[in-house]
């Protein structure tokens, strides 16, 4: 009974405590304006020309000068998440095998994956008649922590699906583009 | 409520900053790389009559290295299928401290395959087979590849799928 009666005035209490800030003026209300800002912020993500494409994709790559070439038809990153090898395509789609697989049945799906693709983009190219070699080589953006053998399940795919031409991308450094060293492996310089 | 908008402002300006570091495109590049073919002409004689010639050719006496975690070794595909017993017709630059020496492989090979040339006859072949061993990490290998190719000597480079 005594604490049905406190829990009565509690309410009362809260209920009087709000009526009394509902009565004062608020000059300063601000979810409309974060709002605002956030909307803002949206449309100039969307708006901005220069959006990264490879953003959303977990490979980590080197930093190398390579020579720069326009995008490619047929991209997609490699990295090590946990026990398995993850792809990512530009095209959202995700394909995924453990890294010590050894049978080649986890890759099929990625393997009709690119059939598909190659498929697609020769059709395309016979129907405007028109073939950039740029687009045709496919790149790979393969992360800092994979070894060799975990990259050659997917060339053998490439030649299975006919790919002859395929190129492993590195992030290029804004102030290599004019400059003309870079770093050898061996530590060294070399010039181009 | 100035100090409020000053700050607002300021904050404003600040994620405008960073939205603009985000979404910058970074400048991408690629090291090409091929997978060669087995030549396989389709006659055509209805259209154009094109007929396909290739623009080299993989022979036995290309050029191959093999990248491993202690050294290279270079020969030509002989020296890394048929004869692969044979220890003379390998030579080998060991990593210092862990380092591929690249430069020094450059050198090495450019001098082989140019006496070759001169002294046995072998035509200069533009395609070198590259065989890294499994454990070696991507990064090296690109970094290799795009060192490989900035000799004239080699302008297309094969990654093999290693050695059997």
């Amino acid at each position: 009974m005594a604490m049905e009666s406190s829990r009565a005035a509690n309410w009362s209490e809260a209920y009087v405590a709000k009526q009394q800030r509902l009565s004062e003026p608020l000059w300063w209300y601000p979810y409309p304006f974060l709002l605002t800002v956030a909307l803002v912020l949206l449309l100039t993500a969307h708006l901005v020309l220069a959006t990264n494409p490879r953003m959303g994709h977990p490979a980590s790559l080197i930093n190398f000068p390579s020579q720069v070439r326009p995008d490619s038809a047929v991209w997609f990153s490699m990295s090590p998440i946990g026990p398995d090898i993850v792809i990512t395509t530009n095209d959202r789609r995700v394909f995924r095998w453990r890294q010590d697989s050894a049978s080649t049945d986890e890759m099929r799906p990625f393997v009709e994956y690119l059939r598909r693709r190659v498929e697609g983009e020769i059709a395309s190219a016979a129907l405007l008649k028109r073939v950039q070699g740029s687009q045709t080589t496919t790149v790979i953006a393969a992360d800092q922590r994979l070894r060799y053998l975990h990259l050659r399940p997917v060339i053998a795919a490439l030649a299975e699906v006919g790919i002859t031409s395929y190129a492993l991308e590195t992030l290029v450094i804004a102030s290599s583009l004019h400059g003309s060293t870079h770093d050898s492996p061996s530590g060294g310089h070399t010039t181009e | 409520m100035p100090a409020v908008l000053f700050g607002l402002f300021g904050l404003l300006t600040i994620l405008s900053f960073g939205l603009r570091a985000v979404t910058l495109a970074s400048v991408y590049g690629v090291v090409p790389l091929e997978i060669p073919l087995v030549q396989a002409s389709v006659d055509d004689p209805g259209l154009h009559e094109y007929r396909e010639e290739p623009q080299a050719s993989l022979t036995q006496n290309s050029p191959a290295v093999v990248l491993t975690a202690d050294a290279f070794y270079f020969g030509d595909l002989t020296a890394f299928s048929v004869n692969f017993s044979n220890v003379r017709d390998k030579y080998i630059i060991r990593h210092i401290d862990g380092a591929p020496q690249l430069q020094k492989l450059l050198e090495q090979l450019t001098s082989w395959v140019r006496e070759r040339a001169a002294h046995q006859n072998i035509p200069l072949s533009k395609v070198l087979v590259l065989i890294p061993s499994g454990d070696v990490p991507v990064p090296i290998v690109t970094q290799v590849v795009a060192g490989l190719r900035t000799s004239p000597h080699f302008e297309r480079i094969i990654l093999s799928n290693g050695l059997m």
